[in-house]
């Protein structure tokens, strides 16, 4: 019995077509539980999250930072002194006539 | 192939009969067959050109940000104005045991105590040998006790989740946020009047408070409380833009993680519920009202000479001045006598009005259920309108006085007191109830109570405060007790341009030798509002006024007054002017409304400004200003950089 070309190849393909059926849906069952398993990894997380939330809040409450801040640094918090605007910086720069004062004879000095 | 030979002629007919039906029969099926699974390898085949080239039904693969976390917790998390968590809902485990199930019940209840020494041995196997079906044995354990109660491996016990709520600030907070029971369930504070909006919503609930300034406020109080050997305090930072409660604070307080702190006097919240007689501080009420309703200006007076006799009382002044005074003296020297007339004149209709539109006569609106109702006479004699005018005879929470205080220095609107934090550009509800002038009034009374008068231990450095002290006698069985005060100051800060209203108040506190036996206001409460002013001032941004100058300049008072030039006296318009722009220069000449030219005399008592240092002999111009100065100094370093090069 000859088995015609066309059918041979019908059957090849319908072969080719249930293997690939079989492993895409294997594929898909794979990403399925992969997703699951991120999902729960998310919410694990999320709540992890929630809790350090807690726990930063309370790590950094301000009378703790301050008594660590007042055993291990040498900073204390700022006060009033230490704010000022632009003209503030400006006076501790020296004025222009001490400052030619100061270099003419620097400049004398370097010429010789 | 012999099917293929033709039978004879008649069993051909008969057997093609026969044979044609057959095949019929067996083609159709086959047909009907073929169809069928065509048709389904034809749907298959769509799908997946449909899947394959087409991409599929809509399906969006990008990643999507969740924005809004799911509900892990059945209760929303509490948060302060900069989102640090005040308070938050984590799941626990809690076990309990099915006596049915339980073995031996007296090993059980042994091992059990051995785990967690609270329980008692004895009680549990009692309890567990009982006929119930279930027995609580630890609730909300932590993970490690869960692992050892695991390790025991007791049939009979089992494990539920539940949540705890926990407060990460411990007491900090204690009397805004309230207490939770066991179940979850508030039952004071925030958490009992938001209770349904917790439980709807997973978003997090948004205070106005300030953990920071929550912070100071409490550890500057409370060292108050315990050097004076107090009763208690309470506390208030008040925002006067916005109304917002930036710290509350009453003391003694509560752990609201530990309920077996959640009892008798620590429950108590003095700043809210707790009314009181303010004292003296109502004395700056009564100033605002006369000054608003044009009973008396800032240069009249009254004759404090004589207390004053009505009914079966005496009102007498702690201070005696025995003199005229000013509305300004009045308020320095706290004067009773001064206070009284000054409101007899206002008229005790005006000044229930007044006191009404203050918010001093209704509970306040501030989002707790713990709001005390304030104790106002029923019938509003002349005698209730004088101590009144002193803050005696009406009791009042220290939120209701607060928010009063910041509508005297904001202009003259009152904002309500809310724990609710305001998201910037949306409108702030508040009533105009002053007008702008009163209010400017108001705070130039205010800063020389701190520059001159009681309230000088309230001034921080950098910043201006202006206030007033209150010590008032605590009622017992409607008498006042000598011994027994209630020492408060509250003050705004910086007084030139109030941002923020700060009230302390101490009971019952007991002089010391530091301050020379004193517990009154002035002694015990403003230095609190000092510290507290000098720490939260940097940390809310508002920028130090270092000059060392008054920024206001204040009305004269006592010999001042009566040394001070009349001209300077007497110019009241020219002075105004100057306390409204603050730059007029002496020999300015300013336009006044009918167009005539006035010279501004100089000022009387004008230190020169230190921030303008005085001009350099280095060419630099006269009369420069900060703003030309910086510009010729940035100017000089850059032409000498490049000269440099």
């Amino acid at each position: 019995m000859i088995i015609k070309r066309s059918t041979l190849l019908l059957l090849l393909l319908a072969a080719a077509a249930s293997v690939s059926l079989f492993v895409i849906k294997y594929r898909v069952q794979d990403l399925d539980d992969q997703m699951r398993d991120l999902s729960r990894e998310i919410v694990e997380t999320q709540e992890n999250i929630h809790v350090l939330k807690s726990e930063w809040s309370h790590l950094n409450q301000p009378a703790r930072l301050r008594s660590l801040a007042g055993k291990y640094l040498e900073v204390g918090p700022l006060d009033a002194e230490r704010i000022g605007g632009a003209e503030r910086l400006l006076d501790t720069l020296p004025d222009r006539a001490e400052e030619t004062a100061a270099v003419a004879p620097a400049k004398a000095e370097a010429a010789q | 192939m012999s099917m293929r030979q033709l039978p004879p002629a008649s069993e051909h007919r008969r057997i093609e009969g026969f044979g044609k039906q057959a095949l019929e029969t067996g083609r159709n099926r086959l047909l009907v067959t073929a169809a069928v699974i065509a048709l389904a390898f034809t749907g298959i085949g769509v799908r997946l050109v449909d899947l394959a080239v087409v991409g599929g039904t809509e399906q969006d693969d990008r990643a999507t940000l969740t924005t809004q976390p799911p509900a892990l917790v059945s209760r929303a998390d509490i948060v302060d104005r900069n989102g640090v968590v005040l308070a938050s809902s984590l799941p626990t485990a809690s076990l309990y045991a099915d006596p049915r199930d339980v073995i031996d019940p007296k090993d059980a209840a042994r091992k059990i105590a051995s785990v967690f020494p609270e329980v008692e041995a004895d009680k549990l196997a009692k309890q567990l040998a009982g006929k119930g079906r279930f027995v609580w044995i630890k609730r909300n354990l932590s993970p490690e006790q869960q692992l050892a109660a695991n390790r025991l491996g007791l049939p009979g016990f089992a494990f539920i989740e539940e949540e705890r709520r926990i407060y990460p600030h411990g007491p900090l907070n204690a009397h805004v946020l309230g207490a939770t029971d066991i179940d979850g369930n508030g039952i004071s504070g925030v958490e009992a009047y938001f209770d349904q909006r917790l439980r709807q919503s997973a978003k997090p609930l948004s205070l106005s408070l300030d953990v920071r300034v929550q912070s100071i406020l409490r550890a500057e109080l409370s060292a108050a409380v315990s050097e004076f050997k107090a009763l208690g305090g309470a506390g208030v930072v008040f925002d006067v833009r916005t109304g917002e409660t930036v710290a509350l604070v009453s003391l003694p307080d509560f752990d609201p993680n530990d309920r077996s702190t959640y009892k008798g006097e620590a429950r108590f919240n003095r700043a809210t519920k707790g009314v009181y007689e303010m004292g003296s501080t109502f004395k700056l009420f009564t100033a605002a009202m006369a000054l608003d309703s044009g009973t008396v200006d800032m240069k009249g007076g009254y004759d404090a000479t004589k207390p004053i006799h009505i009914a079966r009382f005496t009102i007498n002044d702690f201070h005696a001045e025995k003199r005229w005074l000013t509305v300004p003296e009045i308020i320095v020297h706290s004067s009773n006598i001064g206070a009284a007339k000054m409101a007899v004149d206002v008229g005790g209709a005006g000044q229930q009005a007044y006191l009404k539109k203050f918010g001093l006569l209704r509970e306040a609106a501030l989002e707790l259920p713990e709001i005390g109702r304030p104790l106002v006479p029923g019938t509003w004699r002349e005698i209730n309108t004088m101590t009144i005018s002193y803050g005696h005879g009406i009791a009042v929470t220290p939120v209701q006085l607060t928010a009063a205080i910041g509508s005297l220095t904001n202009g003259g609107i009152l904002r309500p007191a809310t724990l609710l934090k305001h998201e910037p550009g949306t409108p702030v509800a508040g009533e105009r109830i002053l007008s702008q002038e009163t209010s400017d009034k108001m705070r130039q009374l205010m800063r020389l109570v701190v520059a001159k008068g009681t309230g000088r231990k309230a001034d921080a450095p950098g910043y201006y405060v202006g206030g007033k002290t209150g010590t008032a006698e605590k009622q017992f069985g409607g008498r006042y007790k000598k011994k027994a005060l209630m020492s408060s100051f509250v003050g705004a800060f910086p007084i030139q341009n109030p941002r923020y209203v700060v009230f302390a108040m101490v009971d019952e506190p007991i002089g010391n030798k530091r301050t020379f036996n004193y517990a009154t206001g002035g002694w015990v409460a403003a230095p609190v509002v000092s510290r507290v002013v000098a720490q939260i001032g940097p940390l809310l941004g508002i920028a130090p006024d270092m000059s060392g100058d008054e920024p206001l300049s204040l009305p004269l008072i006592d010999d001042e007054r009566r040394r001070a030039p009349k001209i300077a006296e007497t110019s009241g318009f020219v002075k105004k002017a100057s306390v409204s722009s603050g730059v007029i220069r002496p020999g300015a000449v300013l336009k006044s409304r009918t167009s005539v030219p006035i010279k501004v005399p100089p000022p009387p008592a004008a230190p020169p400004r230190k921030a303008v240092p005085p001009p350099k002999a280095d060419g630099a111009p006269k009369n420069e200003t900060p703003d030309e100065r910086i510009a010729r100094k940035t100017r000089e370093a850059l032409e000498q950089a490049f000269a440099a090069q």
